[in-house]
């Protein structure tokens, strides 16, 4: 059963939506802020909207060890959108050594964890291609 | 009648040769491969990616959706709509209908007549028909080498590129597949089901089909069934060609209900303006078949043969690992 926690992340785990600034543009994400981080303005009242899913890795690492439950080597990178915002985020479909900071990456929605029964789903990286 | 204006393809990254499964299990040869999903991939994630494809394709917006049918054997779930999640995903208005159509591969066409039935009455004007399936089969066993994963999806409209002339069903209730919940899929006779629970019903709802639809001839056929050889003879007691069979069984297996769109994208790709195709789905109880007249031949980009022959060749254990059919000390 969806519990409180899950309902309230369900939107932002099944859409990309940024926050926009109305005063300079910058864009928040996951979370609607009250105060752009950027220009200052305060209170603001963010424009939420569906970003793109099209980025490329700011900085990444490599994991080799973690608990069970992670599939290992597991790379972690921050991820800058193509509106700006930025996301941290698993790099998946991809050789380890194609990885490199400026990599095109693309969102795809995948399995994350399971809690409650429930499968919890949201997006991953995987290298940009044509199709 | 209503038309496809959309369809779209999701093969996973990985592909495993039939012959490196059947060295495992100490067994000579093996012909073509299969496409394996990814740990973190099950029929939602495939069908999403599938879908998000046909409306890049159709050139229609998520919102504009009437209708979202979610067709799968391998949901993981006895209670669980895979259409009602693919709605959030896809940016689909809440007002749009969900449907969930399982139990049967033959549940691919049932969602295809509902979206059929809803665009053709002019109550829905575009319907969304993903069909997804990760289908595991027990290991060393003969469907290892062919169940496979992938995804399809289509979108009907009043206006495609492709035609649905008519649909005709058989159903004769022969029980040739049953698997309880969480059992491994495949569990099957196939010679005896072949004969009796697959070829009467296609034939009979292929030539229900011809009696109701004007046929000069079929260009193409297409076919959703577990097995290739089941093709081969449908076609032969048809009296079709075997050449004019499109399928893509060797470079990525058998996924289900996913088996009717791929093969159906590889017709697109290869028809010609004005040529029919002959589509027919199988399932435990019948067959459906499905009349398609091609408009004007999409275009796809990649093509759809690169997207079935491209994928990274893994090992068997690695096979095993991602679709945790192997596990370590607790």
């Amino acid at each position: 059963m969806t519990t409180p926690h899950q309902w309230r992340i369900s939107e932002s785990n099944a859409k990309l939506i940024g926050y926009r600034c109305p005063k300079c543009s910058w864009v928040s994400f996951p979370e609607k802020k009250r105060a752009c981080k950027r220009c200052g303005s305060a209170p603001v009242e963010m424009m939420g909207f569906v970003m793109k899913p099209f980025g490329k890795i700011v900085s990444f690492v490599v994991q080799h060890r973690l608990p069970e439950g992670f599939e290992t080597p597991l790379p972690l990178a921050i991820i800058e959108f193509e509106e700006g915002a930025r996301a941290a985020g698993h790099i998946i479909d991809c050789k380890l050594e194609e990885l490199h900071v400026g990599f095109e990456v693309e969102a795809e929605y995948r399995i994350m964890y399971e809690e409650n029964g429930l499968t919890m789903y949201s997006y991953k990286f995987k290298p940009r291609r044509s199709h | 009648m209503s038309h496809i204006a959309g369809i779209g393809v999701y093969v996973p990254r990985y592909r495993i040769e039939a012959s490196e499964i059947n060295s495992a299990w100490a067994r000579p040869g093996g012909r073509g491969r299969k496409a394996v999903a990814e740990f973190d991939e099950d029929a939602l994630t495939m069908g999403i990616q599938a879908a998000h494809h046909a409306l890049t394709h159709a050139g229609v917006a998520g919102n504009k959706l009437d209708s979202i049918s979610f067709a799968s054997v391998s949901s993981g779930y006895a209670e669980y709509s895979l259409a009602a999640q693919s709605t959030q995903v896809l940016g689909a208005l809440v007002s749009a209908n969900v449907a969930d159509f399982g139990l049967s591969t033959r549940a691919v066409t049932s969602a295809l007549q509902a979206g059929l039935d809803g665009v053709h009455s002019k109550r829905i004007s575009h319907a969304l028909v993903i069909a997804s399936d990760k289908l595991i089969a027990q290991p060393g066993s003969s469907f290892e080498p062919n169940y496979a994963a992938g995804a399809g999806a289509l979108i009907l409209a009043q206006r495609g590129f492709a035609k649905i002339e008519g649909t005709a069903a058989a159903t004769s209730g022969f029980v040739g597949l049953s698997r309880r919940e969480g059992a491994f899929h495949g569990l099957i006779d196939e010679r005896f089901v072949m004969q009796h629970g697959f070829l009467e019903a296609a034939q009979a709802a292929v030539m229900r089909l011809q009696d109701s639809v004007k046929i000069s001839e079929w260009n193409h056929a297409v076919l959703q069934a577990p097995d290739e050889r089941w093709a081969s003879r449908l076609l032969k007691n048809l009296k079709i060609a075997p050449e004019k069979l499109r399928s893509g069984t060797a470079q990525i297996g058998y996924a289900g209900c996913a088996t009717f769109v791929i093969h159906l994208a590889l017709a697109f790709e290869s028809a010609k303006a004005g040529e029919q195709i002959l589509a027919v789905s199988y399932g435990p109880g019948g067959c459906d078949a499905v009349a398609i007249k091609v408009i004007e031949r999409p275009k796809f980009s990649p093509s759809i043969k690169d997207i079935l022959a491209s994928g990274e060749l893994i090992k068997y254990p690695h096979y095993l690992r991602i679709s945790k059919l192997l596990r370590g000390e607790p």
